[in-house]
């Protein structure tokens, strides 16, 4: 949700100079900053724990690549489990609660309250429950997952206008009609917003995991070198885990984009 | 200084968007005189609101040109002498009827306008003077109506242009509104332009109705309204309104029946 | 006589709410006791929380201080970067067409990940909670005040133009107040944000504050003092959340007819 908005300004403004920049301007703002930071680097001749040179961290991708392989996998494992968990687990409980108002009356309040919990507080908790390794990992990454997508995808399942509703009752369709061809086509853009908040969340939420309950992954991987210095390692994470985050991100949109596409039309 | 107020000539417009282009308006000429109130209908999507909107500098033509007084839009809207009003009355909802009235006169500097009109007499000329203060969630929509007509008068302008401005309304609330534009319109001496949908309103309202085409627009066929004035709503009943309604509604109708024989 | 008709429901509701909590409290309690025994439970039954939380009340008083204070500067810092930003980008859509990607690159940078480095650029201390909690707030409220400076209905924007408004004009009459419903909503996502951003630099680059101190609970397995933790972490979440909520009423005021209040 956060990046929705970013990136989708006005129509009416679609000049040369826009198409250019929108093509071009973050390649070129990304080769800037690697340059300067190159640039910067080698001139005043910064140390390499304080920054790193850009040709530092590839010449140590390569030395350091088993290690980060490794560490990505056991993340991008992790992460998917607890966002399928996570995801499912949720879709269902935001099913009940939109058919039963007890169950709703029951559970609503007591997500949102967990939800305001921050996901640093209740890591630990988890830890201490699940004890220490991938479960934990997966559990956090799934109750990540679990808040928005319930919130999001119970406001979805009742977002059908009531007029509509009562032309589906004026033809006498039957639940499951009303379901397939009214109610999902409401809830999906909800669901994509869940989606999208979620899949990067998952990530994030594993590596918080992995840094205090796990000796794996990426998350544990920053706590390894860094509490061993290795500070090049610790960039290489980052770009990494970034990169991991974002392609996540993308896929999700990507997705969105070609379903919900077809649905408008 | 001449009679006339605004100028179209050999005036069309095409909507480029991407691959697709929109031959909106196609060649129009118009002339209408300083005071004049004039009516423009036609079948939905044909282009009257492309042709008001260039009046408004909303738009531009791709060919042709739009003058008001001799001068371009632009510069008109530049020295504030357009008021327009909307379908929709775009109030702000934070602002009073007051503060929306006075929105202009924020905008322009109120140093700035020599011909300004007092807020209060506005607000009795549409008949608001009790609701000054309310905000506009509490006023009914031909309410919100009246304060888009006082705000689009505020500035004095020389040119007043109406976008189906009652088009959302009851027809029994907009022959009021209407009645209570023209004596308006009567006591502050404005060059009028209306879009409408409505026959009986291009009628009751206006000096000429431009009956247009479907797209791309042009005007087929100019009807003058020799009703007398002040206009009132008696009159909607007389023989010749309803001859004055039928010939608009041929003219109107014509090309859509010549498709069908 | 209508509009106690209409306030009913709510009431009602919120009630209901009120009394399911109660009730799960009560269970918590009784199933605490009855399944979780032991000393040092690692679900420990709500009134030992209590009773803990009110022994040790001075303890987590001066551990939550400094991350109400990273949080809080890190969110006004963060709030004021993205909403100057977000008119930068409106007003200027070349700048955001050249810098949008980039943006959602800085978004997708794990928050985990570059604590280590702020904290060998900064030390340990305040700046990298500040910058981590500003990171945290930066992306909700730029993405609501985008939606918000472009949710201005076009003809009020025609008008604008029509009265040949200069684009502060436009900015400050129009677009800001068509945009506070969506930046507040932006802010109250921010809020708890904050504070996550703040508790989480804590764990590394911090000895005070409420990050530090979960830590030193798990380390120490410390079962209610993580509760107690947890338990201040959401308050101060919740209550930051509040506090916007109390400022969007304060500012916005009430600009529609009152709703009632649906589900
Ligand atoms: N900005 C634009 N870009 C592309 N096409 C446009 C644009 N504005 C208007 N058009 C097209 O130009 C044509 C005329 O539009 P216009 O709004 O002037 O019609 P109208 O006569 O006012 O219709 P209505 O009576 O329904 O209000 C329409 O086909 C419309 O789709
Ligand atoms: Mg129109």
């Amino acid at each position: 949700m956060a990046m929705a908005e970013i990136g989708a300004p006005a129509a009416a403004s679609r000049s040369g100079a826009y198409r250019f920049a929108l093509r071009w301007g973050s390649p070129i703002f990304v080769l800037l900053i690697i340059l300067a930071w190159q640039a910067a680097t080698t001139l005043w001749q910064i140390p390499i724990y304080i920054l790193p040179k850009p040709t530092d961290l590839v010449t140590g991708f390569v030395r350091n690549a088993g290690m980060l392989s490794r560490g990505w996998g056991i993340t991008v494992l992790e992460a998917s489990a607890g966002f399928i968990i996570g995801n499912v687990v949720s879709i269902a409980v935001a099913f009940l609660v939109t058919w039963s108002p007890t169950a709703r009356a029951g559970i609503m309040p007591l997500a949102l309250a967990i939800k305001s919990v921050p996901m640093v507080a209740i890591t630990p908790l988890i830890t201490l429950m699940v004890g220490f390794g991938h479960s934990t990992v997966v559990t956090v990454a799934a109750v990540v997952c679990f808040f928005p997508t319930l919130v999001n995808v119970s406001r979805g399942l009742k977002a059908a206008p009531r007029s509509q509703v009562e032309l589906f009752r004026i033809l006498d369709a039957n639940p499951w009609q009303l379901f397939w061809k009214l109610r999902l086509p409401y809830a999906l853009p909800y669901l994509f917003t869940a989606l999208r908040i979620t899949a990067p969340a998952a990530i994030g939420g594993t590596m918080l995991a992995e840094y205090v309950a796990s000796n794996a992954g990426l998350g544990y991987l920053i706590q390894d070198s860094y509490t061993q210095f290795r500070f090049v390692l610790v960039w290489q994470v980052v770009i990494v885990a970034t990169l991991t985050t974002l392609a996540a991100y993308l896929t999700v949109a990507h997705f969105e984009r070609r379903l919900l596409a077809r649905h408008r039309k | 200084m001449s009679d006339v107020s605004i100028v179209l000539e050999g005036v069309s417009k095409t909507f480029v968007d991407g691959a697709n282009r929109v031959h909106a308006v196609e060649r129009v000429d118009l002339a209408i005189a300083r005071g004049e109130f004039v009516a423009l209908i036609g079948p939905s999507g044909c282009g009257k609101s492309t042709v008001l909107r260039m009046l408004g500098d909303l738009e531009s033509p791709s060919t042709g040109s739009v003058t008001i007084d001799g001068v371009s839009p632009g510069e008109i809207r530049k020295r504030r002498q357009i008021g327009m009003v909307f379908q929709e009355a775009n109030l702000l909802p934070w602002r009073s009827v007051y503060d929306n009235i006075a929105l202009p006169l924020e905008i322009a500097g109120k140093s700035a306008v020599p011909g300004a009109r007092s807020i209060d007499d506005l607000l009795e000329l549409v008949g608001l003077k009790d609701f000054r203060d309310a905000l506009p969630w509490q006023l009914s929509g031909g309410m919100r109506q009246r304060v888009a007509i006082a705000r689009a008068l505020v500035l004095n302008p020389k040119v007043l242009l109406l976008d189906e401005p009652f088009g959302a309304l009851d027809e029994i609330t907009r022959n009021r509104l209407n009645i209570d534009l023209l004596k308006i319109w009567t006591e502050v001496g404005i060059t009028a332009v209306l879009v409408t949908h409505s026959i009986s309103e291009a009628v009751l309202m206006s000096d000429r109705i431009f009956v247009m085409s479907p797209r791309p627009a042009t005007i087929t066929t100019t009807i003058p309204v020799t009703l007398p004035r002040p206009r009132t709503a008696q009159m909607q009943r007389a023989p010749e309104f309803f001859d004055l309604v039928a010939r608009t509604g041929e003219a109107l109708y014509r090309p859509f029946e010549t498709e069908a024989a | 006589m209508s509009a106690a008709l209409t306030l009913a429901p709510p009431v009602s509701r919120r009630l209901k709410s009120l009394a399911a909590i109660l009730i799960l409290l009560a269970l918590w309690e009784v199933a605490a006791r009855l399944f979780v025994p032991g000393v040092n439970p690692i679900i420990p039954p709500p009134s030992v929380l209590v009773t803990y939380v009110a022994r040790h009340a001075g303890l987590l008083l001066i551990s939550v201080q400094p991350t109400i204070v990273a949080a809080i500067s890190g969110f006004c810092i963060g709030a004021s970067i993205s909403i100057v930003l977000a008119v930068i980008f409106v007003r200027f859509p070349t700048v955001e067409a050249a810098l949008a990607n980039s943006v959602v690159l800085l978004h997708a940078l794990p928050m985990l990940a570059i604590i280590p480095l702020l904290v060998i650029w900064f030390g340990i201390g305040y700046t990298p909670k500040i910058i981590i909690a500003a990171l945290a707030t930066f992306f909700p409220v730029l993405n609501g005040a985008l939606r918000g400076l472009r949710s201005s209905e076009r003809s009020t924007l025609e008008l604008m133009h029509i009265l040949d408004a200069h684009w502060l004009q436009t900015l400050t009459k129009v677009k800001i107040p068509f945009a506070l419903p969506y930046i507040f909503a932006g802010l109250k996502i921010a809020a708890p944000q904050a504070v996550l951003g703040a508790t989480v630099a804590e764990w590394i680059g911090s000895r005070s504050g409420l990050g530090s101190q979960i830590l030193i609970a798990l380390l120490n397995y410390d079962v209610p003092l993580l509760w107690a933790c947890m338990v201040a972490c959401a308050l101060l979440a919740a209550t930051g959340f509040c506090l916007i909520l109390l400022i969007e009423y304060l500012v916005i005021g009430r600009r529609s007819e009152p709703l009632r209040e649906e589900d």
